[in-house]
């Protein structure tokens, strides 16, 4: 018990140490078994892949449940007129390349070209393309990101999954606690900087529902991602209907026949609940009252795009494709990867899309999502300039709040659902901690 | 139409009249037999549709009940009469390994509450399905098929059943959709093209039927399926058919028409030589014969033409013997006429002179003196009347050369001028020219003229006119005398024949000649007025330019 105490204290003294302190032992092999569909989410976009992306490429710091930031591959400079993030000297790629700042703006600068998150993530930053540009170019030590107004949420943004830095265009290499060994296993980084994980690596086996139920029943996987569902954790992949002008007619037609609690309990299941208003119950989001409208009816065709690794999206897409052709319209399902989803929304195709976005578990930062996925950059710019000028979070978040519930019937992004982690564990694995994202981190996990 | 082209014709036509029968009646003979086997076809086709769609039906009963029956239906069943929704699709796995496109788990109140195959339409009444009754049998309903590029409604044979566990309130509504492929099956099956259609329904359609169909419908339900069988095959067949049964017969004609162009060539080649035969004989080649051909009475025919041609042969020799010797007759007795004439009146007058010389009659002188002129004048005539033979016997032939009758006759009459008495009146035609020798031409003019005026001792008119008949240039000349003697007619052109007591009755002859030589001919006839008219008729040469 005294050494206990001992590393108790020296967890006070440092951080990492403290982590260290933590495990009981070092070793072993974390073994999850994951579904097909979560193996498929490649970018890490639903909360179980980015548990498991999480392993080999960490973001640039970890959002507290409190939200509390806590600095991993990066530290944070509030500056005059932005932030200076100077990466670790001991962050680096498996390759052995160190993560300087050209590197994160330039895996930034490619995550812009994908992720909805990333945008909304990087949205209050002045001219943030340029920056990137700028300083992927150069040889500096920092990146320094200068706001085009009061932004006091960046530092807790960056800690989105969706900005975790990787190496290459593809979501292959980045740095995380473990190095990939091949597809289906990873080895502990012991220069990570926060410090070498408790396991010595893991594997990953993709198996289906039933054979992962039985895998984690029979203790031979330890994680189950995919299944099953972490009510402690906030829910925070919001799905919304994303329309453009000329067709928000369209969701005029389903909005009235849509039963969010039903299309829950029937089409997607798991940890999720109905979601009303812009924003998740999870951030307070409150319920927009119904208008009342009876549904009418429509005529002519329509394309909707979907994620197509998705089995949620896809029962959604066809309730969707079966409520307009009540309404009169036919409506054609086109599946998409998440990457292509959102080059081929961007560039005009599709009159409706069915769009997942893990959201920050901030009310201003989800808001930003929302607003970047309206697709309006200079409402967007107005209204997060109004937010980020109230200094007080919790005041922050009330505005916020109350903004979204305004902004509800006016933005073309029809709110459906939210979904939590999906996933179970071994009730025998200790020390599995939750972010503020609902993300297990799974580094000082051990088992007896 | 000649002999051999109208017996072809006839050949053909003998050829073509068993074709014309036999053809129509052979092509609808044709037309009825394969019209009854395309009928045979759509109703067997029919048939293998209905016995389909009956195996369907058990197969549809038989998968029903036992999903109904299935641990797994009755799970979800009972889950959801405790009120806990089921998944949407938790039916999929009850429908694996099924021969089933629809399976849906309704709850009391005909919602759907689970569904293998649109899980989408969980929580609605599912439009078509919700008629179905359990314990009704299979029935076909339309239903809606989800796929990328929207819902169709498509005809679906489906039953239902209720799932015992759940103490009614569950139904099992479960079927088969009659889509593409299984109306693609249906084609391959019947070998028809097959159709699947109905108000609102999505159409499926499988298998050609080319050419003219045959059509059998099968109500099913809102759907009606249509089985058509195409005539191509038969329709090959049959033209095949005909096309043989043409070519036959258009061989058939072929050989007839060499068969009756050879048959008849065999008779009408005697015939046609007859022909020919016939045509010699009428320009004048009496000597004709037609070469010993053919056989029976074309062979007596060919016969009895070479006899007879050899007969008229004969005949005419003798008649052109009898003629000639008739004609010197004539001419002797002309000679011996206009000898004997003067002779007589001379051998008076030497006789008298004679006997007053030996009677020394003292008038011997004053009858010397008046004999003497007289038997002079008899002598001049006998002399005139051999000069005229001399004439006739010796007449040259003619030198023809170009030139213009009209003109000409209008420049000879002009020079000839006309006894007193006689009035001479020219009508000219049009520019006649003709080939002709002007001395001869002179003398007919001459002749015919003078032939005129004597004609007329007291007097009258003689018309002299040219005009042109066909390719023939005319002369005619006409006079108002009493004319020529019917009982003469032609023979006035005869040499001897006159009807003037001092004529030596061959000036007309002389001309009759002379138009002979013109390649023409002189014809006597009688002038409107009464008095006689000759015409000379010679070729006309065609215009110059």
């Amino acid at each position: 018990m005294n050494a206990r105490r001992l590393l108790v204290l020296l967890a006070v003294v440092s951080p990492a140490a403290a982590t260290a302190a933590a495990r009981a032992r070092d070793g072993g092999t974390l073994r999850l078994a994951v579904l097909p569909e979560v193996r498929a989410d490649r970018w890490g976009e639903t909360p179980e892949g980015a548990v498991l992306r999480s392993l080999v490429a960490s973001p640039l710091c970890h959002l507290e449940a409190g939200g509390r930031v806590q600095p991993v591959l990066a530290s944070f400079q509030r500056t005059a007129d932005g932030v200076s993030i100077v990466p670790r000297a001991s962050a680096r790629f498996p390759s052995g390349t160190p993560l300087g700042a050209a590197e994160l703006a330039r895996a930034w600068a490619r995550a812009l070209e994908r992720s909805p998150a990333a945008r909304a993530a990087l949205a209050p930053v002045r001219d943030v393309a340029a920056v990137l540009e700028q300083v992927s170019r150069a040889k500096g030590t920092s990146l320094q990101l200068p706001l085009a107004h009061p932004w006091p949420d960046l530092e807790a943004s960056l800690c989105h999954p969706a900005l975790a830095p990787l190496a290459g265009d593809g979501p292959g290499e980045g740095v995380g606690a473990y190095a990939a060994d091949g597809a289906e296993r990873g080895r502990a980084v012991p220069g990570f900087p926060e410090g070498r994980p408790h396991p010595d690596g893991f594997v990953v086996s993709a198996l289906s529902r039933r054979a992962a139920q039985r895998a984690l029943e029979a203790r031979a996987a330890q994680v189950l991602l995919g299944d099953g569902g972490d009510p402690a954790a906030p829910a925070l992949l919001a799905t919304y209907l994303v329309s453009r002008p000329a067709t928000r007619p369209l969701v005029a037609l389903v909005e009235p026949r849509l039963d969010r609690a039903a299309l829950v309990r029937s089409f997607v299941g798991g940890p999720a609940s109905a979601m009303p208003g812009l924003l998740p119950p999870a951030l307070g989001g409150l319920d927009r009252a119904a208008t009342g409208s009876s549904p009418g009816r429509g005529s002519g065709t329509a394309l909707l795009l979907y994620t197509a690794d998705r089995p949620g999206q896809r029962a959604v897409a066809q309730r969707l494709q079966i409520l307009l052709r009540d309404a009169g319209v036919q409506l054609t399902l086109a599946p998409r990867s998440p990457e292509a989803l959102d080059r081929d929304w961007r560039a005009g195709q599709g009159d409706l899309a069915l769009r997942s976005v893990l959201l920050p578990p901030l009310p201003a930062g989800a808001l930003a999502v929302v607003l970047e996925l309206a697709g309006d950059p200079a409402g967007s710019r107005r209204e997060l300039a109004t937010l980020g000028a109230v200094a007080e979070p919790a005041e922050r978040a009330a505005r916020t709040r109350e903004r979204a519930l305004q902004l509800a019937g006016t933005v073309p992004v029809l709110p459906l659902y939210v979904e939590g982690l999906r996933g179970r564990l071994d009730p025998a694995l200790v020390d599995v901690r939750r972010d503020g994202f609902g993300l297990w981190m799974l580094d000082d996990a051990w088992w007896p | 139409m000649r002999l051999r082209t109208l017996l072809l014709l006839a050949f053909a036509l003998l050829a073509l009249l068993p074709l014309a029968v036999t053809v129509p009646f052979a092509k609808r003979r044709i037309e009825v037999t394969f019209s009854r086997e395309l009928a045979a076809r759509a109703d067997s086709a029919a048939r293998l549709a209905s016995a389909e769609l009956d195996r369907l039906r058990s197969d549809v009963d038989q998968s029903v009940s036992a999903c109904a029956a299935d641990p797994l239906t009755e799970s979800v069943a009972l889950q959801l009469e405790s009120g806990i929704p089921p998944a949407a699709d938790a039916m999929r796995g009850v429908a694996e390994g099924r021969p089933l496109t629809v399976l849906t788990l309704r709850d009391a109140s005909g919602v759907s509450r689970s569904s293998a195959f649109l899980p989408a339409r969980v929580g609605d009444v599912e439009p078509g399905l919700s008629a179905v009754r359990p314990g009704d049998p299979p029935a076909v309903v339309p239903v809606e098929v989800q796929n990328a590029d929207g819902v169709q409604l498509r005809p679906a044979l489906v039953a239902a059943r209720p799932v015992e566990a759940a103490h009614g309130a569950a139904t099992l509504v479960g079927g088969q959709v009659l889509d593409d492929a299984w109306v693609s099956r249906l084609a391959g099956l019947t070998g028809a093209r097959v159709e699947l259609q109905g108000p609102g329904l999505a159409p499926a359609a499988a298998g050609t039927a080319e050419g003219r169909n045959v059509r059998r419908a099968l109500p099913l339900g809102p759907a009606e399926l249509t089985l058509s069988v195409g005539s191509a095959v038969v329709d090959e067949t049959r033209a095949t058919l005909l096309r043989a049964l043409l070519t036959a017969g258009a061989l058939g004609l072929l050989l007839a028409l060499v068969a009756g162009f050879l048959f008849a060539r065999g008779i009408t080649r005697p015939v046609e030589a007859l022909t020919e035969g016939v045509r010699s004989v009428a320009g004048g080649a009496l000597d004709t014969r037609v070469p010993a051909a053919g056989s029976g009475e074309v062979r007596v025919l060919v016969d009895a033409f070479n006899r007879m041609t050899e007969d008229l042969g004969h005949a005419t020799r003798a008649l052109r013997t009898a003629e000639q010797a008739a004609a010197w007759e004539g001419v002797a007795r002309s000679l011996a006429h206009e000898l004997r004439n003067p002779l007589t009146p001379l051998q008076m007058s030497l006789e008298t002179l004679l006997a007053a010389r030996k009677a020394r009659d003292p008038r011997f002188e004053a009858l010397f003196v008046e004999s003497a002129p007289a038997m002079l004048e008899e002598v001049e005539r006998l002399r005139r009347t051999i000069d005229a033979f001399a004439r006739f016997a010796r007449l040259p032939a003619a030198q023809l050369e170009p030139l213009d009758l009209t003109a000409w006759a209008e420049q000879s009459l002009g020079v000839a001028g006309a006894r007193p008495g006689v009035s001479l009146r020219w009508e000219p035609g049009p520019s006649l020219p003709v080939r002709a020798d002007r001395d001869q031409l002179a003398q007919l003019l001459h002749n015919l003229v003078r032939n005129a005026e004597e004609a007329m001792p007291s007097g009258g008119q003689v018309t002299v006119r040219t005009k042109a008949q066909g390719d023939r240039a005319v002369l005619e000349v006409e006079d108002t005398g009493p004319g020529i003697p019917a009982e003469l007619g032609s023979r006035v052109l005869e040499p001897g024949v006159t009807t003037k007591s001092g004529g030596t009755g061959l000036g007309l002859a002389l001309g009759a000649r002379i138009a002979q030589g013109h390649g023409g001919t002189l014809e006597v006839d009688t002038a409107p007025g009464g008095g006689a008219l000759l015409r000379l008729r010679i070729p006309r040469e065609p215009a110059a330019g």
